[in-house]
């Protein structure tokens, strides 16, 4: 089972670090006790260094927060990919929603790196 | 098609493939070598790695892509396949089938198998090309720059729409082997993962595929190729290739086939590069052309062009696609081998309901009921024997297996040995072909070992250089017989007598025909091989392949002369599970005997019987006979019974033979013709002589069908033991 560690910040930021492997096997218990009762503020923050492994039913959970976040207008910041969702995003060209960077990125705006 | 599902149609493809390779070196063997079987055997090493590369199944990719490299270069000519090389690709092969047979765990623990495997890889080294690193990893790398160059000659973009099933993740489907395979096979210029077909929050199923790709794959491969990648979801997915010669009608069909928004597409596409803003604009206006004249010319009915436009791409540019997949599916269908025996089943309760329905009908004697009947029993018949049909296979195929064994024992052996195979399209019960392997391997290598004779000897004799191997298959009367036959030195039958006669095995003073002496090789612990070599001779008896071939219900026969060679015949029925039996009544037991091995039904009381043997004359050929009741001993013990029962004569002889041997069989009653549903006995009867079956009659009743070969084997042994006595 991975990891999820949320911090309320009282600066209207959520802080979301999840780590040790999210796939099939534990996306949906994941989802439904982690990412469905999920309190975004105006701002996530996801921390995704040390997410060892990810595959396709991971990167849908991680798209499914991402698009929580969007429907709740908060602004999303990814603060570090670990190398396996790297590796993913390579495969499948998705830089557009996984990139570590200072902008905020939206996440479903379809922009090309 | 779940991932278990797949796995077992990767282990039945890549055993096809491993027989393939292994026919096409054959064929290298024997100097046959052009561009197609190249090809070919390119071919089948190239799917085993696409295939295991899709299961993630590395060692097998790491291996076999060693090997495909260096089929690749012989395809471009750049090497040539010496002897020495064939030699070393069949080891190769032999080595890839080992690795399909051991799963990536078992490989890391099997050093032994690492090992060998190394060792092949260093052997291959003259012929593999230095600058291609082994590693499989680096693959799509190194064939980049390769592609990108030829890219600026011709662009071959292909593009993929994938929809794939949505059950695909829980099935153990990631889409990642697919991409990551495609990859492999050249460029993907661009691949838009859609995301519109997201639920929301409440609705979403953590293991449901959501993405819909749309991929530009720049490669050399062809349709099939990339087809092939998809062939484990192909079911339930929606796969469009459109090939590099598309059109933007094509591309726009396509759009208005998929679920997603038109618009949207429409921009995913030209960031593929499958379209660009000129070639969708002139085609919007062309199709505003087209429009515009269709309106004026038939107001009242406008075709829907996006329809028409979407009939045109299944019709033409899915052709290409359709019409391989065609010709794959009209080739075969894989049948799970468990339901075929479902069906088989039901065919024989079918068969026995037929029959009580024909004995109620004919106590009822309603004609119209008779005749009704009477058809219903020709189409289950026909019925039988399509279902029957469905089992048989070619016996090609094990056929082939031997071309191997053949070319590598002549090697060990150091003979020339040419093998010949005849009847390789006959027909044989999947199971019995599968359960010869064994018995054949060893009749053949004790042909090549002890029949044939090596070259000098040949030579010396007169004989042509090279031994003659045939393996020949046909029908005769209801069985199938496979003859294996070499024109090599014979069997002597005085070292036989006298190796029997050592052993124990016979007196010294027993007097035996030719044929009895020959079969003598089958008895267990025979072996006349003077050394004991690592091919035959090896513990493993003639014995255990005569016990093989009873257990098919067949039999063999030898026939030998010295000098010229010998040939061995085994005779197998063509199926286990439904026969035409011959219904009769001993006592109060019903038996059924199988109707192939009837010769014909006479009258016992009328044919002289032999003073102090259980033999009678017939037509002046003395046949030795047993009766039913006394070798199963019906009715408690039959010699207390037998002077109650002097009412009842037994006069009724069914004269069977099986290869060469005669023998009758007396019961109280004839039936008649019946179609019988064999019904294996329990193991614990297993020891139970004379016995090859039970089946249920029309009336619920049991028989037991009677083993022919064995009955005729005690009939036989019976006389001679009467005429040891009387000598």
């Amino acid at each position: 089972m991975p990891e999820i560690k949320v911090v309320q910040k009282r600066n209207n930021t959520t802080e979301v670090t999840i780590s040790g492997e999210l796939t099939i096997y534990e996306a949906q218990s994941f989802f439904t006790e982690h990412i469905q009762p999920l309190t975004i503020q105006q701002q996530l923050n996801l921390k995704l260094a040390k997410l060892t492994e990810v595959d396709t039913a991971g990167i849908q959970v991680l798209i499914m927060l991402l698009n929580k976040a969007q429907e709740l207008t908060a602004s999303i910041r990814i603060i570090s990919l670990s190398v396996a969702i790297k590796d993913y995003c390579e495969l499948f060209q998705l830089h557009h929603y996984f990139t570590v960077t200072k902008d905020k990125v939206k996440s479903n705006s379809g922009e090309n790196p | 098609m779940s991932l278990d599902a797949a796995l077992e149609t990767f282990y039945a493809e890549a055993k096809e493939h491993l027989e393939s390779m292994e026919h096409i070196l054959l064929q290298l063997d024997e100097g046959e070598y052009n561009d197609e079987t190249l090809n070919d055997i390119f071919r089948s090493a190239h799917t085993i790695k696409g295939s295991a590369g899709i299961f993630a199944l590395e060692h097998i990719v790491e291996f076999t892509h060693v090997i495909e490299n260096v089929l690749d270069r012989a395809r471009e000519n750049e090497i040539t396949i010496e002897t020495k090389l064939v030699n070393l690709l069949f080891q190769c092969r032999d080595h890839i089938q080992a690795l399909v047979k051991t799963s990536s765990e078992e490989f890391n623990d099997n050093i032994s198998l690492q090992e060998s495997g190394a060792n092949l890889l260093t052997q291959l080294s003259p012929w593999i090309n230095e600058q291609e690193p082994s590693s499989t990893q680096n693959e799509a790398e190194e064939k980049l720059p390769a592609i990108n160059q030829e890219n600026l000659t011709q662009q071959k973009c292909w593009h993929i729409s994938l929809r794939l099933s949505s059950d695909c993740l829980k099935n153990g489907m990631d889409p990642i082997s697919f991409i990551t395979f495609l990859s492999g096979l050249g460029e993907i210029k661009h691949i838009e993962t859609i995301t519109d077909n997201f639920p929301s929050i409440n609705n979403y199923d953590a293991e449901t595929l959501y993405f819909a790709y749309e991929i530009s794959l720049s490669t050399d491969a062809d349709l099939a190729t990339i087809e092939n990648t998809f062939m484990f979801v192909q079911d339930d997915s929606d796969i469009t290739i459109l090939s590099p010669e598309a059109t933007v009608d094509d591309y726009l069909a396509l759009i208005d086939a998929l679920p997603e928004d038109n618009q949207r597409l429409r921009d995913v596409f030209i960031k593929c590069g499958s379209l660009t803003e000129q070639t969708l604009a002139q085609a919007h206006k062309n199709k505003e052309e087209i429009e515009a004249l269709n309106s004026k010319s038939q107001r009242d009915e406008v075709p829907p062009q996006p329809k028409a436009l979407l009939e045109t791409l299944k019709n033409s540019d899915l052709q290409q696609q359709k019409s391989t997949n065609e010709r794959k599916s009209n080739k075969q269908i894989r049948i799970d081998s468990d339901r075929l025996d479902n069906l088989i089943n039901l065919i024989g309760e079918l068969v026995i309901n037929q029959q009580r329905i024909d004995l109620l009908a004919s106590t009822s004697k309603n004609p119209d009921l008779l005749e009704a009947v009477d058809d219903f029993e020709g189409f289950t018949e026909q019925i039988r024997d399509a279902a029957l049909k469905l089992r048989m296979v070619q016996i090609g195929g094990i056929f082939q297996r031997f071309k191997r064994v053949v070319r590598d024992t002549a090697q060990e052996l150091n003979k020339e040995i040419e093998l010949h195979i005849e009847g390789a399209e006959t027909e044989l019960d999947r199971l019995m072909v599968e359960k010869l392997g064994d018995p054949l391997t060893h009749i053949i290598r004790n042909a090549m070992d002890h029949g044939l004779e090596p070259v000098e000897q040949r030579v010396s004799v007169g004989k042509q250089s090279t031994g003659q191997l045939k393996l020949a298959a046909y029908h005769e009367a209801g069985h199938v017989v496979i003859a294996i036959s070499d024109d090599g030195k014979g069997i002597d039958i005085e070292v036989i007598r006298r190796k029997a006669i050592e052993k124990n095995i016979i007196s010294a003073e027993m007097k035996l025909t030719d044929n009895e002496l020959f079969h003598l090789i089958f008895h267990p612990g025979f072996s006349t091989a003077s050394t004991v070599t690592n091919l035959s001779g090896r513990g493993v008896g003639m014995d255990v392949v005569k016990r093989n071939v009873e257990s098919l219900q067949g039999s063999i026969e030898i026939n030998s002369t010295l000098g010229k060679g010998s040939e061995f015949k085994i005779r197998l029925p063509l199926t286990l599970a439904i026969i035409d039996g011959f219904h009769v009544q001993s006592q109060d037991t019903h038996f059924i005997i199988p109707q192939t091995t009837i010769t014909e039904c006479i009258d016992l009381t009328s044919h002289q019987h032999i003073e102090g043997r259980h033999c009678i004359d017939l037509r002046g050929e003395m046949i030795p006979f047993l009766n039913i009741s006394e070798i199963f001993m019906l009715n408690g013990q039959p010699n207390q019974k037998m002077p109650n029962k002097k009412s009842i004569p037994r006069e009724e002889l069914v004269i069977v033979q099986f290869g060469n041997d005669i023998a009758g069989i007396a019961v109280d009653r004839l039936y008649g013709e019946i179609q019988t549903v064999v019904k294996p006995l329990g193991p614990i009867f297993n020891s139970l002589k004379g016995i090859g079956g039970s089946t249920l009659l029309g009336n619920g009743d049991i028989a037991f069908i009677l083993d022919i070969p064995q009955l005729i084997e005690m009939a036989i042994n019976r006389d001679l033991s009467h005429r040891h006595l009387a000598n």
